[in-house]
């Protein structure tokens, strides 16, 4: 007979042998980073790009018509190449580097300059494009960028295991390559041991198997689900910026819908969002949102800002901007050590103001009210102070600090008063409504579980929940 | 007249009952067995043993090469029973069937997504103790897969697969929370473990299919596992090769096209004969990952040799049969260029290609 016990440390088993593959592939990742931050460190130099042809890196695509009454079209990434046209560079007071021409090598641009590159068009292209778009074999393109003349870049020979490249990089090489390894060591990788340990405190909280337990289960089969997209997103989001994913989506500048004959084949209806849709878009980890140009003219005939004919589209740098959202949340506040003497389903109003600091971090505070129902009632209210990451514009991991006041609605009175307090959120945005710096503010639909630490009236009280909110960051 | 009869009498017999081949009632029996086990697991407790634990692992991996099979050809000869089974099938792995259509069809068969990897490349995970790679392989490729499927849908044109994809999701996930609710910690151990077995042992195959082959070439690009029994309960699943190259087979025959077609083409260290024997001495006893071996080689110089031309060969003929003399001086024929046929083992690989 396989008992519950022995069922359940199968279980967890499970879900911490795959916690730790995921975070030792993700370390895997850091300590390559750093390998290769070194490497770049041993012969880095600075000076002017020589010529417009000294660096310029390619992406080549191919565009099928997007589905949707909206004429688009949906660009798929191919191949990624960086070359070398070659040149001597000043590097120092009277002293010169020769870079030689290579066919290959690593040509670091910003991010924004790719998107850019791949966003700009005009009416005349996008039919063009749209005609070969509509065909089977789809339409093919090269997106490219260079190094613009005098750029200040910085250039190294870089020795790997696979040979000796150049690399010739408008970005700090070395800062990106600590920021992305610095990331992935001390926050994707606590965030996730984090998560994995509260959902087994929770999951063996006493009684096993009691209402605490399940809700810890239920977290750990969202999270299983979770974490190993939240993985590759990782391994994505730190790719060599030589190798990018810029994919991205065209809109008809003309805003024209697409033929009847498409609708009548079907391609013109939108999917419904079943929540099993949802489920499965949020298991997506590399999927981008639509890129769209930059806002450097007047709305087109649906809204978006287009380009002016002939002309590019400037560099959108990303701000500080603000974030904040509104949603709700349902769960438990329960204290296990007495036996769920105060066990409680809660139901709560919640929302955030900060600062969204680029398309990775953000800061804010959380607000939240609510009420709670079991053997009493109390009201809930409480303010959190947040920092979260966001990947690939899909997945999000927070950690903050909690000030929540219950408040005793009956008369007894025994539990009024404020607790501090740590939370913990992840969740996904299966619906995204924005792309974020290179087009208009990110917008998505977030679910998520949280999971509240607080000690209260002498005892540690949980409080697991789930939500849903609308998000603007 | 008797002969007549005859031939109606085999005609009947060639059209079997519901299915479109008769073998396949070894697929829907597979998955009968399979829902009996979960179903035993759920409503008996006795059955909430070891035995039927791993019974219903292996029998769900069985129902995912059930998925694998129907989804290159469906089982019934009627769409909507297509349709249904699809659903079935896609509750016992909790992942919609119809994702393999994208995923395994389109993309994996080869090996090629426009231009960027397979979603499921061996060479996705990459530790160096070789084992962590067969453990963690599923949790990488299945998220590329469930990335690929939404780049792959938000394509025009694909609203059937579209809405095939939310029923399968619908009913899969439906039933299985509907169980939950009504018996949480029994559907959690005795029905969603064993559906994530099933589903990530199926990704985990492709590691274990294509790990170390040269997924460039034509004949040498998945490794063929070819015990009877093991084929006969995994409905020939382990002949890869003749799959992969010929999709449209039945199933049923891919053991006789092996033999015909593949194993003259193919390196002999590709096809092994016990897959539990692999897996030990691959992932268990082996530390690192094995050493790339070059499978391919043959078959690519045989590629690279040129044939020679018919008058080229004519002219080799003759002197062969000495009608001709060696240093007669042929017009267009370099010292050594004589007698460049490719080897006698990768001469149908040539012929293949061209």
């Amino acid at each position: 007979m396989l008992t519950r016990e022995w069922m359940g440390v199968l279980a967890l088993g499970i879900l911490w042998v795959n916690t730790l593959l995921v975070v030792g592939a993700a370390l895997q990742r850091a300590v390559a980073l750093s390998r290769l931050r070194r490497a770049i460190a041993a012969n880095l130099r600075r000076g002017a790009a020589p010529s417009a042809g000294f660096a310029s890196t390619t992406i080549e695509q191919l565009g099928r018509y997007g589905a949707g009454s909206k004429r688009t079209i949906v660009w798929h990434d191919r191949a990624y190449t960086s070359e070398l046209g070659g040149g001597e560079i000043l590097v120092g007071e009277g002293e010169s580097l020769e870079v030689p021409r290579a066919a290959q090598a690593m040509v670091w641009l910003p991010e924004a300059t790719l998107e850019e590159a791949a966003a700009a068009r005009t009416e005349q292209t996008f039919d063009e494009a749209y005609a070969g778009a509509r065909k089977a074999k789809g339409f093919a393109r090269k997106v490219s960028a260079a190094v613009p003349a005098g750029t200040d870049v910085f250039v190294a020979k870089v020795r790997t295991d696979a040979g000796d490249t150049w690399l010739v990089s408008e970005i700090d090489p070395l800062a990106w390559c600590r920021a992305r390894a610095g990331v992935i060591a001390a926050a994707f990788v606590p965030a996730v041991l984090a998560v994995a340990s509260g959902i087994t405190v929770l999951a063996l909280w006493p009684p096993a198997f009691g209402v605490v337990s399940i809700v810890g289960a239920s977290l750990g089969v969202l999270y299983f689900l979770l974490v190993l997209p939240a993985g590759t997103a990782v391994r994505d989001w730190a790719r060599l910026p030589h190798e990018r994913i810029v994919r991205g989506v065209w809109t008809d500048p003309a805003g024209r819908s697409t033929p009847a004959a498409n609708e009548a084949r079907g391609g013109g209806k939108p999917a419904a969002a079943g929540a099993a849709v949802l489920l499965a878009a949020a298991l997506s980890t590399s999927a981008r949102a639509d890129v769209v140009p930059a806002p450097y003219g007047p709305p087109g005939p649906y809204g978006a800002p287009v380009a002016p004919l002939g002309y590019a589209a400037p560099r959108p740098v990303q701000k500080t901007r603000f974030r904040g959202a509104i949603g709700g949340a349902v769960g438990a506040f329960v204290a296990p050590e007495t036996r769920y003497k105060y066990y409680q389903f809660i139901s709560l109003v919640e929302a955030q103001a900060g600062w969204q600091f680029n398309d990775l971090v953000s800061m804010y505070a959380m607000g939240r009210f609510g009420f709670g129902g079991g053997e009493e009632a109390d009201a809930y209210g409480g303010i959190s102070w947040m920092s979260e990451l966001t990947f690939e514009n899909r997945l999000f991991f927070g950690f903050g600090f909690d000030a929540l006041f219950v408040a005793n609605l009956d008369e007894t009175n025994n539990r009024t008063g404020f607790t501090p307090g740590a939370r913990f959120r992840m969740g996904g945005y299966p619906l995204m409504f924005g792309t974020g710096s290179s087009g208009p503010r990110r917008r998505g639909l977030a679910v998520g579980a949280e999971l509240g630490f607080h000690p209260f009236i002498n005892q540690l009280m949980l409080a697991p929940t789930v939500f849903v909110s609308y998000e603007v960051f | 007249m008797q002969q007549m009869s005859g031939t109606v009498s085999d005609t009947r017999k060639a059209e079997p009952w519901l299915v479109k081949n008769r073998s396949e009632w070894r697929q829907v029996g597979v998955v009968a067995v399979y829902w009996g086990l979960l179903g035993g697991m759920y409503f008996v407790p006795w059955c909430r043993n070891i035995g039927f634990f791993v019974a219903a692992c292996w029998f769900s991996f069985l129902n995912a090469v059930v998925i694998h099979n129907h989804m290159h050809q469906g089982v019934f000869k009627s769409r909507g029973l297509n349709h249904a089974f699809r659903r079935v099938l896609s509750f016992g792995a909790l992942y919609p069937a119809t994702v393999n259509i994208p995923s395994h069809n389109l993309v994996h068969h080869h090996f090629d997504d426009d231009g960027q990897p397979d979603w499921a490349a061996p060479d996705a995970t990459t530790f160096r103790w070789h084992l962590l790679n067969l453990l963690h392989f599923p949790n990488v490729a299945g998220p590329n897969t469930f990335a690929g499927v939404q780049r792959w849908a938000a394509v025009g044109g694909r609203a059937d697969f579209k809405r095939q994809y939310l029923y399968d999701n619908a009913f899969a996930f439906g039933l299985t929370g509907i169980l939950m609710v009504f018996d949480f910690w029994t559907t959690l151990f005795f029905i969603l473990l064993p559906q994530l077995y099933g589903a990530r042992s199926i990704l985990r195959i492709n590691i274990i299919q294509h790990d170390g082959c040269d997924t460039t070439s034509e004949w040498n690009h998945s490794r063929n596992f070819v015990g009877r029994a093991f084929n006969w309960i995994m409905m020939n699943n382990g002949f890869h090769t003749i799959h992969h190259n010929r999709a449209g087979l039945h199933w049923s025959v891919l053991d006789r096209e092996h033999e015909r077609e593949v194993k003259p083409r193919m390196d002999p260290s590709l096809d092994e004969k016990s897959m539990v024997l692999y897996l030990l001495r691959t992932y268990f006893f082996g530390l690192y990952r094995p050493l790339k071996k070059n499978v391919a080689a043959a078959e690519k110089a045989a590629t690279a040799a040129p044939l020679p031309s018919r008058e080229q060969r004519k002219v080799e003929a003759a002197i062969a049969a000495e009608v001709l003399q060696p240093d007669a001086g042929f017009a267009g024929m370099g010292p050594g260029q004589m007698g460049q046929f490719p080897t006698e083992s990768a001469a149908p690989a040539h012929e293949q290609r061209a």
